[in-house]
């Protein structure tokens, strides 16, 4: 929590982290597409570091999800871009937290029993699976690209499509079966 | 005040059009001046913007605004740039930058039907052109040429020389669609686009990044940037940030120059023999309105009083459905095929015509995005995800609307950081709209059948997404009482003012209009030369 990257910068300029990792990525599997899934490429990527966001934010980020592992880099940028734009956003994350502790909700109803009981941190949900699966944190003039192409979103679907601007393969691949690639 | 440059034709505004125009004079050994009101950028920077925008769906996100040289931003917040004076909103989207709005489109190059030319005479609707298709073929053929064209032989507009290229290679979600709609009476044929199916000009083949719009980042598709190269490799010279805010005649009617502010506001004067005012179809007319002379008291041009009117574009109404089979939209390009047989028939003196265009955009943000938003988590999310966006599908049309000198951009009062007057736009949508929206959605229910599709969500009635293929305002016709252009493009009120643009399609058709406006430019920069 005490070296998160300045989010202004991140919106203006190219985020130098992502390009990183998109170039350890792209250097896995750009020469090798039709064998090697994307979320593959993703999953070999090493850890480097233990993620700095505190452990309810990680906790809750895998029961959201469903993953036990989540990149501690990604979450770190994802948990400082929520604190920016969401406010009191800790102390909703506690509340969450003891929520889920003390009842134990069934992930299918789980946003449905927090809105039932219009609960403060009732949003608290959909806000950090936005920021996993989709990249995007806060909105209107506040929105904040986190992430794009290891956004949980395409990682799901990279056995069968690109992100949008990166190729998909030689010209034509495009017409056979997906599910015979 | 002070006069710093000349050229033998001033084009004013670096689009696809003007662009493709001057490139054509300067290759003929013109001095050629292009003016363009916004920045230079490249296309490395835009694609950069784009995967860091946090709007991925919003087309414009991309592209730089600058507060000299103003265009519409509707999101996050509308900056009101275009003012809406009612009672339809006319939220069209363009971009003022070097190489102009073509910079985002799904290259759509598609050729008019010879009929669409005549539908007044035909159909009793409408108006006629001036011209026909046949004086059309050549100039369409230059432009396919210029802009890497392919498309199905059987798109219904004759052709006296074949495409440049083969069709683009259909994408599964294509073929699935041309082999289950088929015994419907449905013809799926693959769309006529300015993008490569081959490495060509040196361009490399479309390698389906699916990103056609808002940016195709390795330029496999054509756009009005690489226009503005031809045209300054052939010798034209380009001003970017040089804002046209007048045009200047003299006692015979004649243009002698325009005038444009830097981002400062200096004024520079720069004169020319001829001048082709090519900055789309709202700044056009609104240059134009915006040079009233004490002869010229309702704006040059418009001795017909029709500068502005008759504003047009093709709205669209959609369904979207889940197909019962998995066809993983996002693989190859956006929009890759269309429905072609009602663009044309004896219906259209009820009710629009319309082409109706196969989506193959990725739906994975959206999907996403209503799962999320319906509290869809955990490993649920994830399995949710892949199943909705192997089969979600979405069909729109782009529908003709009829000319109606009440639709119109006029001045506004409110000004933009210049002290320019912003365009202001009246817009209304007819009862022929809305049939022809009706027998669309009759249309859609067919092929969602043929799909086996179900969870049909139609678009609500009367509320219409919009094309950006903005025409009417400046339109040809043989009258100057009821237009603003001869069939060549030229002025009717001033002999060395050409115009080049969408606005001077009399009619707008059932496909996206660029193609068209640059063929007609084409032959305007041929009459230019014929008559230097």
């Amino acid at each position: 929590m005490n070296s998160h990257p300045q989010l202004a910068a991140q919106t203006v300029a190219p985020d130098k982290n992502r390009r990183l990792l998109l170039a350890g990525v792209l250097s896995g599997y750009v020469c090798s597409f039709l064998t090697l899934p994307f979320s593959a490429a993703l999953a070999d990527a090493p850890e480097a570091v233990a993620a700095n966001a505190p452990e309810n934010f990680l906790a809750l980020s895998r029961m959201l999800t469903g993953k036990v592992q989540l990149d501690a880099q990604q979450a770190d940028r994802l948990y400082a871009a929520l604190v920016a734009t969401t406010p009191d956003f800790d102390a909703q994350l506690k509340q969450f937290d003891d929520f889920v502790a003390n009842n134990k909700p069934a992930l299918a109803t789980l946003q449905a029993t927090l809105d039932e009981q219009k609960l403060a941190f009732a949003k608290l949900p959909g806000k950090i699976a936005s920021a996993w699966y989709i990249g995007v944190v806060g909105s209107g003039k506040a929105a904040r690209c986190i992430t794009y192409e290891t956004s949980l979103m395409f990682v799901a679907v990279a056995d069968r499509l690109r992100p949008p601007s990166y190729a998909y393969g030689p010209y034509g691949s495009w017409g056979r079966n997906p599910l015979a690639v | 005040m002070s006069e710093q440059y000349s050229a033998d034709v001033v084009v004013i505004g670096s689009g696809i059009v003007g662009a493709l125009a001057a490139h054509r004079l300067a290759a003929q050994g013109a001095s050629v001046l292009i003016l363009e009101g916004g920045p230079r950028i490249d296309r490395a920077t835009l694609v950069e913007n784009f995967r860091n925008s946090p709007r991925k769906g919003d087309f414009v996100s991309p592209y730089p605004f600058s507060s000299w040289s103003p265009h519409p931003v509707y999101q996050p917040e509308d900056n009101d740039y275009l003012v809406q004076a009612g009672p339809y909103p006319y939220k069209a989207e363009y971009i003022r930058i070097v190489g102009g709005t073509t910079w985002h489109w799904a290259a759509q190059a598609w050729r008019v039907l010879p009929n669409d030319l005549r539908i007044k005479s035909l159909y009793g609707v409408g108006r006629d052109w001036p011209i026909a298709y046949e004086d059309l073929e050549p100039f369409y053929y230059e432009a396919e040429v210029k802009m890497g064209v392919s498309g199905a032989p059987n798109n219904g507009s004759p052709r006296n020389k074949p495409f440049p290229m083969q069709p683009v290679a259909e994408s599964y979600l294509e073929q699935r669609f041309r082999e289950r709609l088929a015994p419907g009476g449905y013809q799926v044929i693959t769309n006529t686009t300015a993008r490569n199916s081959r490495a060509y000009d040196n361009r490399p083949a479309c390698c389906g990044n699916n990103n056609c719009m808002p940016i195709c980042p390795i330029d496999a598709q054509y756009h009005g940037g690489l226009s503005v190269e031809a045209a300054e490799q052939a010798g034209a010279k380009l001003i970017h940030n040089a804002v046209v805010y007048r045009i200047e005649h003299d006692a015979q009617d004649r243009i002698v120059a325009v005038h444009y502010y830097d981002p400062q506001k200096n004024s520079v004067r720069v004169t020319g023999k001829t001048f082709i005012l090519a900055a789309n179809g709202i700044e056009s007319p609104k240059l134009l309105l915006l040079s009233a002379s004490d002869k010229f008291k309702n704006g040059l041009a418009n001795s017909s009083g029709t500068v502005g009117r008759n504003l047009m574009d093709h709205p669209s109404n959609s369904l979207s459905f889940e197909s019962d089979e998995e066809l993983w939209p996002g693989r190859g390009p956006m929009s890759p095929a269309s429905i072609n047989h009602l663009r044309d028939g004896a219906f259209r003196a009820d009710h629009a015509a319309f082409r109706i265009d196969i989506s193959n955009s990725s739906k994975v943000p959206a999907v996403t995005q209503t799962l999320i938003a319906k509290g869809v988590y955990g490993t649920e999310l994830e399995e949710q995800i892949r199943y909705h966006a192997a089969r979600e599908c979405s069909i729109k049309n782009v529908l003709e609307v009829l000319p109606d000198p009440e639709n119109r951009v006029v001045l506004s009062d409110k000004k933009d950081a210049l002290g320019i007057p912003r365009p202001q736009v009246h817009y209304a949508m007819s009862d022929y709209v809305h049939r022809g929206m009706a027998a669309a959605r009759e249309e859609y229910t067919r092929i969602a059948q043929l799909m086996g599709g179900t969870n049909l969500r139609y678009s609500p009635d009367g509320i219409y997404g919009n094309n950006q293929h903005i025409t009417g305002t400046l339109a040809m016709g043989s009258e100057s009482k009821d237009s603003v252009v001869d069939g060549f493009g030229r002025s009717h009120d001033h002999p060395n003012l050409y115009i080049a643009s969408t606005g001077v399609m009399p009619t707008a058709a059932t496909v996206n209009s660029t193609l068209t406006a640059v063929a007609l430019a084409l032959r305007s920069a041929e009459h230019i030369h014929a008559n230097a």
